[in-house]
């Protein structure tokens, strides 16, 4: 009987400790929108902006081709921040004057929603 | 250095966001940013530098003035409920193996 115990309690498989693969450890779902969704959504926000009624927004437009002057672009910018949940700090603000800009700043921006 | 311009701009992208921070509906935040707009559309056509440098005073001090204490923050931006939150930890504190504490 004593035998027979020994035998099952030896018999128990015991864990293996397996190092497991070198993956990038907590990686989230960062950055899983597409272009273009981004692209969309984009061209959405600024086809609805008062002063762009009645024109064609593409993703390779111009602010300025829009007639959209600097106070325009802060206004676009400021909805296209409430729409994907980001904030865009003033340095690069500055630098977006278009469509595809807007866009390629999104696709770089993990944290867009 | 940043050109007039972009100063301009950062003061008037800040006060429309207190704006919106201070807004209770979407209708009181556009009468309120339009009223802004037109201020400082007005203030563009000044050419006399005097005047000039005295209109961006008004809008730096407007936009101090109107600085909401609790503004929105986006959840993932400085400041925001999830910034810096669960940070990925040290590699020798997930696999110990083979690490040399640096004594």
């Amino acid at each position: 009987m004593i035998r027979n115990t020994f035998r099952l309690i030896s018999n128990v498989s015991r864990p293996t400790f397996v190092s497991a693969k070198q993956s990038p450890f907590m990686s989230r779902n960062y950055g899983t929108l597409s272009e273009k969704e981004i692209t969309d959504r984009v061209i959405n926000i600024i086809s609805n902006y008062d002063k762009t009624q009645g024109k064609t927004v593409t993703p390779t437009t111009t602010f300025k081709e829009l007639g959209l002057d600097s106070l325009d672009a802060a206004d676009i910018l400021v909805a296209v921040e409430e729409e994907f949940g980001i904030e865009i700090p003033d340095e690069d603000a500055d630098r977006i004057a278009s469509t595809a800009e807007t866009i390629t700043y999104l696709r770089k921006t993990p944290t867009a929603k | 250095m940043i050109t007039h311009a972009q100063r301009v701009v950062r003061l008037y992208r800040k006060s429309i966001k207190s704006i919106r921070d201070y807004s209770e509906d979407y209708d009181m935040f556009l009468l309120s940013a339009g009223d802004l707009r037109s201020a400082v559309k007005e203030g563009a056509k000044e050419t006399n530098p005097f005047v000039v440098q005295k209109l961006v005073k008004d809008l730096e001090d407007f936009s101090i003035y109107w600085e909401h204490p609790d503004p929105y923050i986006p959840c993932d931006a400085v400041g925001g409920t999830k910034w810096q939150r669960n940070t990925p930890p040290a590699k020798y504190v997930v696999d110990p193996t083979n690490h040399v504490l640096e004594i």
